[in-house]
């Protein structure tokens, strides 16, 4: 190991292209996955933000703003159940925002339960705003989206279907990817939603008396036809995933991640490759005089070791720099262990890979080939 | 007093006899070597003169065991090298040879001692401790004491080409091949270099081979050889 450490430190700017191409590379997974989860994160706000720990939907949900229309009945029968603390009911689908200026916008309306004990993501919202929605035809949108939606203020108007609506507060708790979240009251959905009676809801929110009851309550419910019923963190991630895989943005959005993980790979690869290649004439002296190909595979593949190790260090920092700005940029950009251990398995085995195929440029240090 | 044995009592360790070999195919092929037949002596410094392309590095390589000839013997120290099994060849080679190259080589990240260390150890298995210590009496012997600390880059053209020697010394090879190791230098230097491969030769009984077309090395070989159109064509003993 001397002389591998010897190789990198004395020799450090011919492998700072490789150990920056491995920060690099570390820095553009992590990216990719923290940027991509944490905008389908917010795919799924709407259940992360709610009390609920069990779901029912209508049966084929795929997500949570996909869900169609089902018997609000279903919340007394959920509370019948032994294992239930709380029922609610949520309304939400997507609708065109009709500005003042007459443009469009394509919005999520969620129609929210205003109570105390409403276990929606209304919940979220400040008691004072709770109150302002208890207003006929009121929402209130994310700060953010102000001017996607062209609202000058407080007390702006807009329309939504062929109601119109009055912007009583503006939050800063629900970004929104695929369209704004616009929140509005069960009452004032049901104006927005014109085929949806007293009796119809999106979805029946359960609230278990204990992390216990979670899983018997769901079996029981999901003995009942005409509904699908989610455990809360089940429903979340279906949602991200549906969006992944299912919606171009999703799908753009991990195509790019995956390019940019190929593209950084091929980088550390090349550029540990053309190091050891650099070193060929000196490796086919040391063949010449007797060192083993073996001892001279091992070296660069501890030389590629102590590459990525570098470079991962310098990754992880770089990644820390990087989430900070982005947070303060109001970016989604979610770090996670598990990204981190995928991204420390991702480049290692880019530098695994880069080290073999620089082994196959030993080949080329023939000592026979010193001699012209 | 026991007289010194002359050169033709000292025992052959290096024979080469009918060395043919060539290069390309059909059409295109070259013969370069059409029947070479060489000794080299315990303890000799033998020039191998030629012009350009005349075979002077192919002999060089194959009697190293470096490339195979398509036809002939070389016999090393009472083996057959080309019936040796690969592993024994580099066996071989480990232990009892050592280069020097035209270009020195020498490794751009590792001072003149770790030059040698690493060969030690790497090569023969030694202790860093060990191979340091022999590493400094070889430097100390052949005046790089001083400059045992410093990087290729921090020497002269004639220090680096005296490292390498002390490199394929280090090990203390029977055999010590030489590719044009004046070629690079100044006459001053090339004298220097030369002196040591003489010094080498009388005092740890090293034969030393040495490719060259520098007229200069006549003066300093026991025996010049002058290889024309494949073949050694004629001898001159000094």
């Amino acid at each position: 190991m001397r002389y591998v450490v010897l190789s990198l430190v004395r020799n450090l700017r011919k492998h700072l292209s490789g150990v920056l191409a491995v920060a690099l590379t570390f820095l553009l997974i992590e990216g990719q996955i923290g940027v991509t989860t944490g905008l389908v994160s917010l795919m799924s706000w709407p259940i992360d933000h709610s009390e609920a720990d069990i779901w029912i939907a209508a049966p084929g949900t795929t997500s949570c703003d996909t869900g169609g229309k089902i018997r609000r009945g279903w919340e007394n029968q959920a509370r019948e159940l032994q294992g239930v603390a709380a029922t609610d009911s949520l309304i939400s689908a997507y609708y065109n925002w009709r500005a003042s200026d007459d443009s469009i916008r394509l919005i999520m309306v969620l129609g929210c339960s205003l109570s105390q004990d409403a276990l929606g993501p209304a919940n979220h919202l400040a008691p004072g705003q709770q109150t302002l929605l208890t207003q006929p035809d009121t929402v209130i949108v994310n700060q953010s989206d102000q001017a996607a939606l062209k609202i000058r203020g407080i007390g702006d108007r807009g329309t939504i279907g062929n109601l119109e609506v009055r912007v009583v507060d503006f939050t800063t708790e629900m970004p929104g990817v695929t369209g704004p979240y616009v929140i509005c009251s069960q009452r004032t959905a049901r104006r927005i939603f014109r085929g949806f009676r007293e009796r119809d809801t999106t979805f029946v929110l359960v609230k278990c008396r204990s992390e216990n009851e979670i899983k018997p309550t769901l079996s029981e419910l999901e003995k009942n036809e005409g509904i699908s019923c989610f455990q809360s963190s089940a429903f979340s991630l279906r949602t991200r995933l549906y969006c992944l895989s299912t919606t171009k943005a999703g799908i753009a959005l991990t195509f790019i991640a995956c390019l940019g993980t190929i593209a950084g790979g091929l980088v550390l690869t090349d550029s540990l490759y053309t190091v050891t290649m650099s070193e060929a004439k000196q490796f086919a002296v040391l063949r010449a005089l007797g060192v083993s190909l073996m001892q001279l595979r091992s070296f660069v593949l501890k030389q590629s070791f102590l590459v990525w190790i570098a470079g991962t260090a310098i990754g992880i920092i770089l990644v820390s720099v990087a989430g900070i700005i982005s947070n303060a940029m109001g970016v989604a950009f979610t770090r996670s262990v598990w990204s981190l251990v995928l991204s420390i398995i991702a480049t290692s085995v880019m530098s695994a890979v880069a080290g073999l195929l620089a082994l196959r440029s030993l080949s080329s240090s023939d000592p026979n080939q010193l001699l012209r | 007093m026991i007289a010194e044995p002359s050169a033709d009592e000292k025992p052959v360790i290096l024979s080469a006899s009918q060395i043919a070999h060539g290069f390309g195919k059909q059409g295109l092929r070259t013969e370069v070597l059409r029947g070479a037949t060489l000794e080299l002596r315990r303890g000799e410094v033998v020039a191998l003169f030629g012009v350009s392309g005349s075979g002077k590095s192919t002999m060089l390589a194959i009697l190293s065991g470096l490339m195979m000839p398509d036809r002939g013997t070389v016999q090393v120290l009472g083996q057959d090298l080309f019936s040796l099994s690969n592993r024994h060849r580099d066996d071989l080679r480990r232990k009892e040879y050592g280069f020097v190259f035209q270009a020195n080589n020498l490794i751009s990240w590792l001072s003149a001692r770790q030059q040698l260390e690493m060969l030690l150890q790497w090569g023969i298995g030694f202790r860093l401790r060990r191979a340091t210590m022999i590493s400094n009496e070889i430097l100390g012997k052949l005046g790089l004491a001083d400059r045992a600390n410093l990087l290729p880059s921090q020497l002269s053209g004639g220090e680096q080409q005296r490292v390498a020697i002390a490199r394929a010394l280090v090990k203390r090879p029977s055999l010590l091949f030489a590719d044009e190791p004046t070629s690079s230098l100044d006459w001053h230097n090339g004298q220097k270099v030369m002196d040591l491969l003489r010094q080498i030769a009388r005092e740890d009984g090293t034969s030393v081979l040495l490719s060259t077309h520098d007229q200069r090395v006549r003066e300093m070989s026991d025996r010049c050889l002058y290889l024309n159109g494949g073949v050694v064509q004629s001898e001159e003993r000094r």
